[in-house]
């Protein structure tokens, strides 16, 4: 695969994919009913990174197949559905190489990113509403950060644990693809878009991916890379917030009188660094160690 | 084994209910939510706990009791749950379908039943439909309450829906400040001989008794005591000790009869064997004033070697209850939570 490359974000084109060679390819759709033959074919000659399927239903609604269990799967669903058909889901949900997101819709759904983790299973939550339940939120990222106990990921909080630097700002935008440092997208024409959005609106920085060696030098390109810079010219409330770094203004539309994203993404920075701290203190117990002997 | 309150709502109103004093102190629809049902997984997780009792009230009468089995199943906890065996037809057939597939290693029922000569028909009539669809699954919870108990139906259950051969014999406790029926320490030898009346027909029936906390080692002679070691297969318990409870509302206590004695909340702990170091030494207080529910317990050997702890403590804060130095501080225990 080509290397130091972005990851390409389509929905499945064949003649499009024909045309690429050795890229690492997102497949995004809606359709459960061509997942294996996405797979084989996308891996002809470049390498599946995932399938993402964007479901508007429920999880336990979707009938998995045997033959998913060696496909890289992210889902998009609006929630778990059912508890009870969720546990009869289990069995065959850890076999599978999936990544479940749920949305910020409804309250329940935070609860249920934890039931799932709490089971081994990936989760994450996506920022469907700007309504957002900052308790709900809160209580998630404790239990992502905090909780006594093994359990699968949760995003984006695993991603910022993973990736944060104290001296340097983090995008957690990269977990839903829209970082174009990381991920371009791509129409069935394969033009591209920097983000999610601009592939919607028909916003196009380059015609193929021929010219991918020109984007550093693309105006939107640097444009959108550096859009964090108008916090600090508009000198919004986030340009002030303590935890800025991890968050980049993301919930600029949600601000409150009590500023509660504010206080939740400042936790959410300490947790990080009490994170690293512990991480820190074990390596270097473990280094004294091995001194000793 | 540690117990886990789902709700508060129970569907019977037994004499000798000793969880009366918690009851009346919660609101009814306390329920468990799935966060604390989490967070206390993962505690017991963490404290090397694969297993707890469920209790309500009545668990089946919890919204999502079925769902909590399953999760439970997938967390690979050994359950068990304390139940009446009263739910609605819904319910029942709800629970035959989901639980099926359960094996008895991963989920037991304690059907704690009461002398059907004093249970109503309907009631009596769920709890037989009960025992009939969950028998391999099910032992049989008794509370003593009176000197006189009737035992003889316990052995029908048994052999009527093949329920597991073992009986868990619980004394009725009093709950300090509230009136409840039990037996005083007075009236304990004389239950004692009841219950030794029993053993041949146990035996026959190849069924074991088991105590539950509290019972007093001094009740029976030595004749009887080597009737019982037969019985019990050596698994004899004369001790009380902190059970450790958690409430819907992640409060923590020791038992239901000192629900209200030093309560706390389970975030005030890192595990579980933290809470039960906290009441053992709070007991072991307690004892010093009192040791046993007996004035021959002050010198008492075997409570001295561990081998009986002197009856049940609630006994020993019921002493000391009603002197009004002692209720004011009783009071002021309560309120501090």
């Amino acid at each position: 695969m080509k290397n130091n490359r972005q990851t390409l974000v389509t929905r499945f084109e064949e003649k499009l994919i024909a045309k690429l060679e050795n890229e690492n390819i997102i497949i995004t759709t809606d359709n459960f009913n061509f997942i294996n033959k996405y797979y084989d074919v996308v891996n002809k000659q470049n390498k599946l990174n995932n399938i993402t399927v964007y479901y508007d239903g429920a999880l336990t609604s979707i009938r998995f197949l045997e033959t998913w269990k060696h496909i890289p799967l992210v889902l998009y669903v609006n929630s778990i559905g059912s508890h009870r058909m969720f546990f009869h889901l289990m069995p065959i949900l850890r076999q599978m190489n999936v990544r479940i997101f749920l949305s910020n819709q409804t309250p329940q759904n935070f609860v249920d990113l934890q039931i799932m983790a709490s089971l081994g299973i990936c989760s994450g939550i996506y920022f469907s509403t700007t309504k957002m339940d900052w308790n709900k939120f809160a209580d998630l990222q404790t239990y992502a950060i905090y909780s006594k106990n093994k359990h699968a990921a949760v995003e984006p909080f695993n991603f910022i644990l993973s990736n944060y630097k104290r001296e340097s700002r983090l995008d957690f935008n990269t977990v839903y693809y829209n970082d174009p440092q990381k991920f371009l997208h791509l129409n069935a024409e394969g033009q591209i878009a920097l983000n999610a959005d601009d592939l919607k609106a028909g916003k196009f920085v380059l015609e193929n991916i021929s010219l991918i060696d020109s984007l550093p030098d693309n105006q939107d390109y640097i444009k959108e890379t550096t859009k964090w810079q108008q916090h600090f010219l508009d000198k919004t409330h986030c340009a002030e917030c303590l935890a800025w770094r991890i968050c980049l203004g993301k919930f600029v539309e949600t601000i409150d009188d009590q500023k509660s994203c504010a206080n939740t993404m400042t936790e959410l920075l300490d947790g990080v660094e009490h994170h690293q701290q512990r991480l820190q203190n074990q390596q270097n117990n473990q280094n004294q160690q091995k001194n000793r002997r | 084994m540690a117990n886990i309150l789902l709700t508060q709502k129970c569907v019977r109103s037994c004499p000798y209910c000793f969880a009366k004093q918690h009851m009346s102190d919660s609101a009814p629809d306390d329920t468990l939510s799935w966060e604390n049902l989490l967070y206390i997984v993962d505690f017991f997780d963490a404290s090397n706990e694969k297993h707890f009792s469920l209790l309500g009230g009545e668990p089946f009468l919890h919204p999502n009791f079925l769902d909590i089995l399953l999760y439970l199943r997938e967390r690979k906890f050994r359950t068990n749950v304390f139940t009446s065996g009263v739910m609605s037809n819904k319910m029942f057939d709800e629970a035959i379908r989901e639980l099926q597939h359960f094996t008895p290693m991963q989920l037991s029922f304690v059907v704690n039943v009461n002398d059907p000569k004093k249970t109503p028909f309907s009631e009596l009539e769920t709890v037989r439909r009960f025992l009939k669809a969950f028998g391999h699954f099910t032992s049989l919870s008794f509370n003593v309450y009176r000197k006189d108990a009737d035992m003889d139906f316990l052995i029908q259950y048994i052999n009527e829906f093949g329920l597991k051969r073992h009986i868990r014999l619980g004394l009725a406790h009093p709950i300090p400040g509230l009136k409840n029926t039990h037996i005083p320490p007075s009236g304990l030898r004389e239950m004692a001989q009841n219950l030794i009346s029993h053993i041949p027909q146990l035996n026959a029936n190849h069924i074991s008794l088991g105590f539950d906390c509290g019972m007093p080692m001094c009740i029976f002679t030595d004749q009887e005591m080597g009737q019982l070691y037969k019985n019990a297969k050596g698994q004899l318990k004369f001790t009380c000790g902190p059970a450790v409870d958690v409430g819907p509302d992640m409060s923590v206590w020791t038992c239901f009869p000192l629900s209200n004695y030093k309560k706390t909340s389970i975030y005030d702990f890192d595990n579980v064997h933290e809470i039960r170091k906290y009441y053992q030494q709070i007991m072991a207080e307690g004892r010093k004033e009192i040791a046993g529910i007996f004035e021959q317990c002050d010198d008492c050997e075997h409570l001295k070697n561990n081998l009986c702890s002197g009856g049940c403590f609630a006994h020993i804060v019921s002493k000391f209850y009603n002197e009004p130095e002692n209720i004011r501080k009783f009071k002021e225990v309560k309120n501090e939570k």
